[in-house]
């Protein structure tokens, strides 16, 4: 959820933007768009919704995780031209690498989950299980695919988020900020 | 019943179509960054542990 922050600070960066130079914000016109909400549904009831996250079936992730990326894929490509979409789609590319490197998780090294919670019980969470309802997998670093793209960094402390995320998921959120904040650049004049 | 069907209409015919594509965009880019990032890990994993108990 933590990303949609670059949303909302890219929104605010292209608004004042567009303030600045005497436009409107632009209406880009994206190709596929109804891609990503197809894309979203099998994320929501795996991972987002409550009622069902918690019933959903473990050996179902990766074809869920799989096949909604691989949507989201398609939808960066047909809109590769668009500010900013390049590094949105590097920052999925090196998520769904990664997923797909390690069958269709993201991994997360034990000594990362230590960090995440460390006042966790030690059998709140075992090696080759999946953390909790979330997308990862804990699995040892030398036995991981692609490691330096897992979920391996932590906010620091002061921020009091205890949240991991990968080099992907930085990608990503700059895309969207580049994004928006180009909306502000190419409006109509007011 | 007709009358609130013509002040629907009249209502919807009201609204920018440049406002409606601008809150499409955002609210798909919203449902990219949620789906391409990875919200379960951002997740909190404490609160899952909360729920458990």
């Amino acid at each position: 959820m933590i990303l949609l922050l670059a949303i909302i600070v890219g929104l605010l960066a292209g608004l004042v933007r567009a303030w600045a130079s005497g436009r409107r914000l632009a209406a880009p016109d994206l190709k596929l768009i109804w891609v990503v909400p197809l894309a979203f549904l099998p994320q929501f009831f795996a991972f987002l919704l409550p009622s069902t996250r918690a019933n959903f079936p473990d050996q179902w992730i990766p074809i869920a995780l799989i096949g909604s990326q691989f949507l989201l894929v398609i939808f960066a490509a047909v809109n590769l031209r668009q500010p900013g979409v390049w590094l949105l789609g590097l920052g999925l590319m090196l998520n769904f690498s990664v997923i797909i490197s390690n069958g269709g998780w993201m991994p997360i090294s034990p000594e990362t989950v230590m960090r995440l919670a460390p006042d966790a019980p030690s059998n709140s969470w075992a090696v080759g299980e999946r953390l909790g309802v979330t997308k990862d997998k804990v699995l040892l670093a030398p036995e991981t695919q692609l490691w330096t793209l897992s979920d391996r960094f932590i906010l620091p402390n002061w921020t009091q988020y205890h949240l991991v995320f990968s080099i992907g998921d930085v990608l990503i959120a700059l895309g969207a900020i580049w994004f928006l904040w180009s909306l502000g650049g190419h409006g109509n004049v007011r | 019943m007709e009358n609130y069907k013509n002040e629907f209409i009249s209502l919807v015919s009201k609204v920018d179509r440049r406002h409606v594509q601008i809150a499409l965009v955002i609210l798909a880019l919203s449902l990219f960054v949620l789906s391409a990032g990875a919200p379960g890990s951002w997740g909190d994993f404490s609160r899952t542990l909360a729920a458990a108990r």
